[in-house]
């Protein structure tokens, strides 16, 4: 029965008189198509092109695809572009702290005001600070700046939140200190003066152009490397193409219109400024608490003391406070048992949680506590330890240099001793133990 | 005997500028256009107008068309979305005529009567304009995805294949709403 119906519905439905176009029809659309026509004769190509492209899109691919499909395309693609311009914005650095009469100065405006807290600078801003005052500023994984006193610094250009880029500042006067962390590593730091251009190809250095130095650029490097051009005293000036590297432990100094001077080593006292750059912007999470003079590896064996920063500690295993408590508790108590037990501890760390953020200095402050309790072999076994996974680290010549020590004074082995020594004039001459060897040794060692 | 070109050669022609072909394409399809849009709408005035948009349209689209698809798929598929573009536009719209001639209706043969009764000719509908009005008032009241099925199945006697490829969804979705579309319109006729 009921099939029954369904069939008369369809023969119904087919017998359904068709309508008839009205007598107009045919000369309505005749006339609509003339106009059309006529419209468009008087399209460019480039028009046209534009109009297919539009329609192709609109009638041949959008009313095949079901709403659902388009609707969460629509939504991935405006998604994509949002995500894409929220990374192409540039990301400007906040202020960490200030202390002392500090201004800023807009792009636009022509008025110095002060600056305000967790202020966020932006690229055009000009920051000046006056005499006994200070700014950190940095950018969370990727730098940290610090400018002295009576130091004026442009913000030229600054990276976009994700991907790399260039970021250039212009010191105008002043000193800054520059430290350049991992997140920053493929996109280019460059400091510009009148003088010179310096790349940062490293970690950390400052670049001076305080009054004291004239109108010369000076450029110390602590950590890493940079990169330091000269630049033309004018537009017609020949073109200063020279550029030298310059490496951890040395400094350059540039002229108005020369070439940068060749990298030397730095003097003690230098060393001594560059001693806050550890403080710029994120501190090292694990820091032996000795001064940057040459004798660090002797301050090292005294022992030194070890200090973890606490901001971010949960990247530190809960291992290394614990040795840190046992640590402090056995300096108390004086217990030899326990200072043995809070080495073992320190030594699980560096094995089980390698990490080569903190892994130097945890194996020197091992190296150094052996020392203190006349473990000399193991003192130096651990030092070693270091040469071999560390390398290039800035504190690898400390590591030699308590190694020498413990030869010549503890194990009266002069011949290891000034072996060591001379390792250090060899490998790390810019170094600060370089300038303690050559002050303290150099007559025996030659 | 010449074998007559092809819908597809056609539009290829007409593509390359042939408006003598473009106007083969438009005597061919213009009542079948015009009666689909009239089904999905409602209303001949508008209808054709809609009608005339679709071969405008169908003529400044020639160059993006693809003669290896086929002719009558496209062009249904321009009539399918300006319609419903219609629609969402003249929401509004109802013939009035069309509930007048509905009102007077008591004494005269009823769709109803037509399906249900044994002995009436399913095909008396051909020559009568109420019932013909009747349809089109229920089809009016269905939603567009049964009432199109409806039209391009039933109405115009397209394939299924054919009534999927314009409406972009498979075969499958064709028979499924078209059984939908027929049990409603029964119930609208108080038969279900």
């Amino acid at each position: 029965m009921k099939k029954a119906r369904m069939d008369k519905f369809d023969i119904v439905m087919a017998n359904l008189k068709p309508v008839e176009p009205s007598a107009s029809f045919d000369f309505e659309f005749r006339r609509k198509l003339q106009d059309v026509r006529a419209k468009e004769s008087e399209e460019t190509r480039l028009e046209r092109i534009f109009r297919i492209a539009f329609e192709r899109i609109r009638y041949a691919l959008l009313p095949q695809v079901p709403v659902m499909v388009r609707v969460v395309c629509t939504f991935i693609a405006v998604t994509t572009i949002g995500i894409y311009l929220y990374a192409l914005q540039p990301a400007g650095p906040s202020l960490l702290a200030s202390e002392g009469v500090v201004l800023v100065r807009g792009a636009d405006s022509k008025e110095w005001s002060e600056i305000g807290p967790s202020y966020t600078f932006k690229a055009g801003d000009t920051i000046m600070t006056k005499e006994d005052s200070g700014l950190d500023m940095a950018l969370s994984n990727k730098y940290a700046i610090r400018l002295k006193g009576q130091t004026t610094l442009t913000i030229a250009k600054l990276t976009p939140r994700y991907g790399k880029a260039t970021a250039l500042f212009k010191l105008v006067g002043g000193k800054i200190f520059v430290n350049i962390e991992e997140g920053f590593k493929p996109s280019r730091f460059i400091v510009d003066t009148d003088s010179a251009s310096a790349k940062a190809l490293g970690t950390k250095f400052s670049v001076d152009v305080s009054n004291g130095a004239g109108q010369r650029t000076n450029v110390s490097v602590l950590e890493g490397k940079v990169e330091v051009g000269g630049k033309r005293k004018r537009e017609d000036a020949p073109r200063v193409k020279d550029s030298v590297v310059v490496a951890s432990g040395q400094k350059t100094i540039v002229g108005m219109g020369e070439a940068p001077a060749k990298p030397e080593r730095l003097i003690e006292r230098e060393w001594q400024e560059l001693e806050e750059l550890y403080q710029v912007g994120k501190r090292p999470q694990v820091i032996l608490l000795i001064k940057n003079t040459p004798d660090r590896a002797r301050q090292l064996l005294e022992p030194c003391a070890i200090s973890i920063s606490d901001e971010k500690p949960r990247q530190i295993p809960g291992l290394l406070e614990d040795a840190v408590l046992k640590i402090n508790d056995a300096i108390n108590t004086g217990d030899i048992d326990k200072h043995r037990e809070g080495i073992k501890l320190l030594e699980r760390i560096v094995d089980e949680y390698p990490n080569k953020k903190y892994d130097v200095q945890l194996l020197l402050y091992i190296g150094a506590y052996y020392e203190y309790l006349s473990m000399y072999r193991e003192s130096i076994s651990t030092f070693e330890k270091v040469l071999e996974k560390y390398p290039d680290s800035p504190l690898a010549s400390v590591a030699i240099c308590a190694i020498g020590i413990i030869y010549d004074e503890k194990l009266n082995d002069r011949v290891k001793a000034h072996e060591a020594f001379r390792l250090i004039l060899e490998k790390y001459p810019n170094s600060l133990e370089a300038i303690w060897v050559e002050k303290n040794m150099k007559k025996e060692i030659a | 005997m010449v074998e007559k070109p092809s819908d597809e050669a056609l539009a290829a022609k007409a593509k390359e500028g042939d408006i003598r072909s473009f106007e083969e394409l438009f005597e061919k399809y213009k009542k079948p256009i015009l009666n689909f849009i009239y089904r999905m709408i409602g209303n001949k005035e508008t209808a054709e107008e809609v009608t005339q948009e679709v071969f405008i349209k169908m003529y400044k689209n020639l160059a993006i068309y693809d003669p290896g698809k086929k002719f009558i798929t496209w062009i249904y598929t321009i009539a399918r979305n300006l319609a419903k573009n219609a629609l969402r536009d003249r929401k509004y719209f109802r013939d009035a005529s069309l509930e007048e001639v509905i009102a007077e209706g008591d004494e005269q043969v009823t769709l109803k009567d037509v399906i249900s009764d044994d002995t009436m000719r399913p095909d008396t509908i051909a020559e009568n304009e109420e019932l013909a009005n009747e349809a089109q008032k229920i089809l009016d009241s269905m939603p567009v995805k049964y009432k199109e099925v409806i039209t391009l199945c039933n109405i115009q006697n397209l394939t299924y294949k054919e009534a999927a490829g314009i409406i972009g969804c498979s075969i499958l979705t064709v028979m499924m709403r078209l059984k939908s579309a027929k049990k409603l319109f029964m119930e609208k006729l108080n038969l279900e």
